[in-house]
């Protein structure tokens, strides 16, 4: 072969080889950017998709432009589908537009930008003790701050919900390089190899199956993810000096949750806010630590903040309590699987507690057997006497699991 | 601007191209020659322009000396003259000592004295080792009327030339200008274009695929390290091999990526890398691992020294002092010092081991298979060993990284393994093999891309073996294991469609791995 006839094979080869490569991850769509369709068995579990939220959930939000949106970090990503039967009817399409690790701050402007489709009605909002968490010495001057990184360019307004113009640009590169990249290519083949039933996932309407803790758990047992939290949650907390406040009584956090009610207000939408519900070991590290006091603070500004700016559209829930759900055994190494555990690990629960939480809300009714609620609406309640109330109720159980 | 990106890939590198040889043909070879030289200093120039000040105050300072030198010789002023080479030698010197070495230099004083000088943070200029020595060689071959140079634009260019201006090869006056001035060279050859286009392809996917695949790898082991944390055996070997990777196919993919677009150009640049992990001796490994800078250092800093004409302690010594440069060359820091040292040793301990065989009639030995496979392994430990010197922030974070590869630091597996290997889980147990959690899929990972690399650098035929049909380049190298790569007759390039279907989807898949989405890991907090 001479030298030309190769160059003109090198050259169609090329274009040939990089059409191929790209239609293959637009079909497998490792990220559920493109939102292909889902074959079971080929491309319908999404394993890639779990180190990408960040890139797909914004845009999906967009397309699908649901009526109901979750909104918050990895614990209601985990803990409530879209697709249970405990929502009630009316709810639209419900997207849970949750990201794992994403503080408050980040989790609001993405609400905004789901906000800003159009067809928004309803939000449930669940927010982190730990996300509150700042140091006592911060001086902040502006409390909602203009930020910019890779995130938030991909959200379709900015802080002051006026149009994001750097969107365009953002969705292009997203686009373009899910279709021409190695990444894109290595991880629709990892998508091919991993269809079994357990493996990691996120389904179409961004919920987390936690198929990946399932897969753990057969093998390795509970205890090791117990154990990762627990020795995670002690260093963190171990760090003093930290309050929900800066030195002016107020928190970037904060002034998100008000501007999020402040939405709510402006545009007739629904808001539920609840605290995440955490295993017993979690606030056991939580008090131990000696930031109880900061909690029921935490939990105090909420419902004052939500009755000075949303007295109309905003239900406020706590589901960070001790009850018969987040008091269990902490599963130990060498010892049987504990038998009927809400939580996977201290800081995230079950989608089954979640279906809980909902008939809470909704007062659904897709729980045959009796059940305990899992939390308490705090609108128009006597906090103090709540809060003492969760002290002896403490007692109790923890007297009851020893 | 890097070889492995877009602007330089279709933008840079095409527009360049094109614009030279219509000059070349339409205008003339030095008008071609001089925009050349502008394309090559706007391609130094796109990372901080301000360093462009430098680099020409470089060049121009070395090109008057190097006249001045020719000029002095031709009247025969002998002190004259080397009062200029030293003066050029000095002022190169000094300007490495300054932009390179000034913080490490005034950080020890301060240490050793207790004094507190400070001076404000030097940015270390781009590719100042690489353009420094190259013009120190030049000012020494002018010196010894090995070349001349008379035409300034000529000279930057030979600096310049932007396939190697930034980390090689390091090139010599002499082997270069002949061939810039060459008129065939001006003229855009299909065969040049396509076999260079091929070697960048395999440079670009070198680089890319592997040694990027693999970096994920090593970084975090050594980060860890630097924070003190005790790293299991079988985690410290994955990271001391995987950086060990990381640097031969980023480093060699490089130098294969300045090869092939020098010779779109024409231009052939010296082999850079050979099959270094296949020497059966860290003698062998030099002849082998950035050959233009042994080159350098064997010319012009172990000759200078005295080389071998002084006897054995004198040559172990001078062979041992050029390492701890070579060492120091590589970066201002103690690491890379002792690095240079280890590898002298290293060196020395090599020499004295031939003496000795020659001595004991023991050459025999090194036809044995056996032996060859220990010498191999032998040399490929010790130089793993020298890589966590060389890649570790400090020393204190190469002992922990070594302390764990010698097992001080226990014997551990991921639980997630364990957990899935049932009754033999109980055997590793007793074996006193512990377990850990977290990093399974980390730990799997770092093998297996091990494997594939390992098959790759220890087995297959390099870049030069593949291209040699068409791409013969002098090499010097002696025995190694697997010296001609298996599959040495398959994987032969010449013109055919499968060698466009390899070549093609080498460049594709490299060309698709510069892009990265976007990733966030959180691991579930």
């Amino acid at each position: 072969m001479q030298v030309k006839q190769y160059s003109y094979y090198f050259i169609s080869f090329v274009t040939l080889i990089s059409i191929i490569l790209a239609s293959t991850n637009y079909i497998i769509d490792p990220y559920s950017l493109f939102q292909t369709k889902r074959v079971s068995g080929f491309n319908d579990k999404k394993p890639a998709a779990e180190n990408r939220t960040k890139l797909f959930k914004p845009y999906n939000v967009v397309n699908i432009k649901p009526e109901t949106i979750i909104v918050g970090n990895s614990r209601p990503e985990m803990g409530l589908n879209p697709l249970s039967e405990c929502w009630p009817k009316g709810m639209g399409t419900i997207y849970n537009l949750t990201f794992p690790g994403l503080g408050t701050y980040e989790q609001i402007r993405a609400l905004f930008h789901a906000v800003s489709t159009g067809n928004v009605k309803n939000i449930l909002l669940g927010v982190d003790f730990i996300d509150f968490l700042q140091s006592r010495n911060n001086n902040n001057t502006i409390f909602w701050p203009k930020r910019n990184n890779e995130f938030l360019d991909r959200l379709l307004v900015d802080e002051q919900r006026l149009s994001n113009d750097n969107y365009s640009f953002a969705k292009l590169q997203d686009y373009s390089s899910s279709l021409f990249s190695l990444n894109a290519l290595s991880d629709s083949l990892y998508t091919l190899m991993s269809q079994s039933e357990n493996s990691t996932d996120r389904t179409s309407l961004g919920f987390n199956p936690a198929n990946d803790f399932k897969e753990m758990i057969h093998y390795e047992g509970s205890w090791v993810l117990f154990k990762q939290k627990q020795d995670l949650l002690k260093q963190i907390f171990s760090t003093k000096n930290k309050s929900i406040y800066d030195s002016q009584k107020w928190s970037i956090e904060f002034e998100a949750i008000k501007r999020t009610i402040q939405l709510a207000e402006e545009k007739g939408i629904k808001i539920t806010l609840f605290i995440n519900p955490y295993h017993y070991s979690y606030l056991e590290v939580i008090r131990n630590s000696g930031y109880w006091n900061e909690f029921e603070n935490f939990k105090k500004t909420l419902i004052e903040t939500v009755n000075k700016y949303g007295k109309n559209h905003v239900e406020i829930w706590d589901f960070s309590v001790y009850s018969n759900y987040s008091v269990s055994v902490i599963p130990k190494k060498n010892s049987p699987e504990p038998q009927s555990n809400w939580f996977w690990e201290p800081a995230h629960y079950k989608a089954e507690l979640g279906e809980r939480m909902l008939t809470d809300i909704f007062n659904t009714n897709c729980i045959t057997e009796q059940k305990e609620n899992v939390g308490t609406k705090l609108n128009n309640i006597d906090i103090n006497s709540y809060l003492n109330q969760q002290q002896k109720r403490r007692s109790i159980l923890l007297k009851k699991l020893n | 601007m890097l070889f492995n990106s877009y602007i330089f890939i279709f933008a840079f590198l095409p527009i360049t191209f094109s614009i030279y040889f219509i000059l070349a043909k339409y205008k003339s070879g030095e008008m071609a020659i001089s925009f050349l030289v502008i394309a090559s200093l706007f391609f130094y120039g796109w990372w901080n322009p301000i360093y462009l000040a430098l680099i020409i105050l470089s060049i121009s300072v070395n090109y008057f000396v190097g006249e001045a030198i020719v000029r002095s010789r031709t009247i025969s002023k002998n002190r004259h003259t080397k009062a200029l080479f030293i003066s050029g030698l000095l002022f190169n010197l000094g300007l490495l000592a300054y932009f390179k070495y000034a913080n490490f230099i005034i950080e020890n004083f301060n240490l050793f004295f207790g004094f507190t000088s400070q001076i404000n943070e030097i940015i270390l200029p781009l590719a100042i080792s690489f353009f420094t020595f190259q013009q120190i060689a030049y000012l020494v071959d002018t010196y010894k009327g090995i070349t001349k140079e008379f035409k300034f634009t000529h000279y930057v260019l030979f600096v310049t030339f932007f396939p190697q201006l930034i980390a090689g090869p390091i090139v010599h006056h002499k082997e270069m200008l002949p061939q810039f001035l060459k008129l065939d060279n001006m003229k855009p050859n299909l065969d040049n274009i396509v076999i260079g286009a091929n070697i960048f392809a395999l440079g670009l996917f070198k680089k890319v695929v592997l040694a990027d695949g693999i970096a994920q790898y090593s970084s975090p082991v050594f980060n860890a390290a630097l924070t003190g944390e005790p790293l299991s055996l079988f985690v410290a070997w994955g990271g001391a091999l995987a950086y060990t990777f990381q640097l031969y196919f980023d480093f060699s993919g490089y130098s294969d990526m300045a090869i092939g677009i020098a010779r779109m150009f024409g231009i052939r640049l010296p082999l850079n890398f050979f099959s270094p992990y296949k020497s059966l001796s860290i003698i062998e490994f030099w002849r082998r691992w950035h050959i233009t800078l042994s080159r350098f250092l064997r010319d012009y800093v172990y000759f200078s020294l005295g080389g071998n004409r002084r006897g054995k302690t004198r040559r172990y010594i001078n062979l041992f002092t050029t390492m701890l440069l070579g060492g120091l060359w590589h970066g201002a820091g103690w690491t890379f010092i002792l690095w240079g040292g280890l590898h002298g040793m290293y060196l020395v301990t090599n020499h004295a081991w031939h003496y000795i065989q020659q001595r004991l009639k023991l050459e025999g030995l090194n036809q044995l298979s056996l032996w060859r496979v220990f010498s191999w392994f032998l040399t490929f430990v010790s130089v793993v060993n020298g890589w966590v010197f060389f890649r570790a922030e400090n020393f204190d974070a190469a002992l922990v990284i070594l302390r764990g590869m010698y097992g001080f630091d226990g014997v551990a597996l991921p639980n997630a393994i364990t957990a899935r290997l049932g009754g033999l889980s109980s055997i590793i147990s007793d074996l006193g093999i512990t377990t850990f959690i977290g990093g399974g899929s980390q730990f799997i990972f770092t093998y297996l891309w091990l494997a594939l690399l390992m098959f790759i650098a220890f087995t297959l035929p390099n870049t030069q073996q593949i291209m040699d049909s068409l791409h013969k380049e002098e090499s010097e190298q002696g025995d190694a294991l697997f010296n001609q790569g298996l599959f040495h007759n398959t994987l032969k390039f010449r013109y055919s469609m499968g060698w466009a279907f390899i070549m093609s989807g080498a460049l594709v898949i490299a060309i698709f791995g510069m892009t990265r989405v976007s990733e966030f890991l959180y691991f579930q907090f």
